[in-house]
């Protein structure tokens, strides 16, 4: 518009302006007079007002939720699908991004454990991870070297596989090679390698949960519930090193977690139960997610399955114990009936928690 | 939703459970978009703005707090706040923006409350307005037309379209003040 728009061409427009049903130009017409023109200010205001109005009682069109629910999958996948018995650590999986997602670059160097930074930490976690891809074909980057005899237990509580020194070695092994190539690349890339291969992981697992680990004793489901358990402590780790809070997990994928460390339990103290009669021992886990379970100790079933000791205790509190990180001389446990043996099954609970 | 609720819809959405997703758009969509649509005045930029807000949510939704307060406030003020970027980044709003500041208000719980009987108030605002007016009105409105498809769709003259919004829009401001209810 070269001259200056007419009073009367912009009161007309002022209606169709306040609702936005008007054309660009029209609209910058409306603009351009309004500082000049004291009526149509007043009536541009009172008619945006009913305009605001009508906006707040205006609900979002349908086809909105579709398109919001896609834009928020393009930015962060949702849990990967996998098997009921893999929820738990598909779901860690997501938590570990979430929280991995709010930290800024200098965060990421941040030492958390042992020389470990957060960076190390995810690579650690994508190297055992990786030792359990690869019996299921599932390809890992960089490649596992040729005759590695693979176990991928992945302490803690990585249960019921033979804990030996060739496990920690090879844990050990892979975690040097995997830090050492993640070292050289920005950390963004680590945690998308690492997201990646885990979805891989999720993907590639067999329908059947009792499926068998080659070499090892080790049922997949047992062995993907450690992951679940060594992902959710790690991730506590790094939110405890950066100063955040990080949330428990879900009822529903605490309660696999718990159950296989008490399952642990007995294999754990094994190793120092010797010529002892098999006795039962009561375990209770307090809280969303906890349980009750009578496990057997010794070599053989109890004869008498009345528990001698009841073990009872928070089921978070539980599981930081179990993966190592509580003290059990210190932890809050309430033991009845033989106590020593309590104390006994406090003391042997960490005893697969591993880096 | 109270804060246990909050708490684990937050541990939900962590998890990467969709249909957590899902929920907390349901509830609060409504909320965002209008809140959006009020700052923006347009529907498409409203869209975006909601689109953006619940985006976040998902994308680091450990960056909500449920400790520091409701999950309502916490996405009415990100909404707000992204429904304001929009305006300012909107060249032709600049006028608008400095003739009538936008009083930039996060909705509180009495707040939901009273938007929900504003609500109902304007609904009732428009559907007692008279036959052509309101025709005209909620094709511009809620269905997004411009005036000049609106006359076509009515087989009006663009100027009868024109003045039938803008006596519509007056209708509804004049009957809602008298209830008391004003932007």
């Amino acid at each position: 518009m070269t001259e200056r728009p007419r009073h009367e061409t912009v009161s007309a427009l002022l209606g169709v302006w306040a609702i936005g049903a008007c054309s660009a130009e029209e609209a910058e017409a409306v603009m351009e007079h309004l500082p000049h023109c004291e009526s149509c200010s007043a009536e541009a205001a009172r008619l945006s007002g009913a305009a605001d109005l009508l906006g707040a009682a205006a609900p979002p069109p349908a086809r909105l939720r579709g398109r919001v629910l896609e834009r928020a999958r393009l930015l962060r996948p949702a849990a990967s699908p996998c098997p009921g018995y893999a929820e738990a650590y598909a779901a860690q999986v997501s938590v570990l991004d979430s929280l991995l997602r709010e930290l800024d670059g200098p965060e990421w160097t941040v030492n958390v454990i042992y020389d470990w930074n957060v960076q190390d930490v995810v690579a650690h976690l994508a190297a055992t991870d990786g030792l359990v891809a690869a019996q299921l074909d599932v390809p890992v980057d960089p490649p596992l070297s040729a005759g590695a005899p693979a176990n991928g237990s992945g302490t803690p509580g990585g249960g019921s596989a033979v804990p030996g020194a060739d496990v920690a070695a090879v844990i050990e092994g892979r975690t040097a090679v995997v830090i050492g190539h993640e070292r050289a690349r920005p950390p963004e890339s680590t945690r998308t390698a690492w997201r990646v291969q885990a979805d891989a992981l999720c993907r590639g697992l067999p329908a059947d949960s009792s499926h068998r680990l080659t070499g090892v004793p080790l049922r997949i489901a047992d062995a993907v519930v450690a992951r679940a358990f060594e992902t959710w402590v790690h991730s506590d780790d790094i939110a405890t090193a950066v100063g955040r809070r990080l949330p428990p997990p879900l009822p529903r994928h605490l309660y696999p977690i718990a159950a296989l460390g008490v399952r642990s339990l007995p294999r754990a103290l094994g190793r120092t139960w010797g010529e002892r009669p098999s006795v039962a021992a009561q375990v209770v886990l307090d809280g969303p997610g906890g349980g009750q379970w009578v496990v057997g100790l010794g070599a053989r079933p109890p004869a008498d399955s009345t528990p001698v000791v009841r073990l009872e205790m928070d089921v978070i509190e539980f599981c930081f114990l179990a993966g190592g990180r509580r003290d059990p001389a210190t932890v809050g446990a309430v033991v009845t009936g033989d106590e020593e043996l309590g104390r006994e099954l406090l003391a042997a609970a960490p005893a697969f928690a591993g880096p | 939703m109270g804060v246990p609720d909050e708490d684990r819809t937050r541990r939900r959405l962590a998890a990467g459970e969709e249909e957590a997703l899902g929920e907390v758009y349901d509830t609060y969509a409504p909320l965002v978009f209008g809140l959006a649509l009020r700052v923006t005045r347009s529907r498409e930029a409203a869209e975006d703005v909601t689109q953006e807000v619940f985006a976040f949510l998902w994308e680091r939704p450990l960056a909500f707090d449920p400790a520091k307060g409701p999950l309502r406030t916490w996405l009415g003020t990100l909404a707000h706040r992204r429904a304001v970027e929009v305006v300012r980044r909107e060249e032709r709003r600049r006028v608008l923006m400095t003739t009538w500041p936008l009083e930039p208000a996060g909705p509180g719980v009495e707040d939901e409350v009273t938007a929900a009987e504003v609500n109902g108030r304007v609904r009732h605002a428009v559907a007692v307005l008279p036959g052509g007016l309101r025709e005209a009105v909620e094709l511009a409105y809620y269905r997004g037309r411009t005036y000049r498809q609106v006359a076509a769709e009515l087989g009006l003259a663009e100027g009868t379209a024109k003045s039938r919004i803008r006596l519509a829009l007056r209708r509804i401001a004049d009957t809602l003040a008298e209830e008391g209810i004003t932007p």
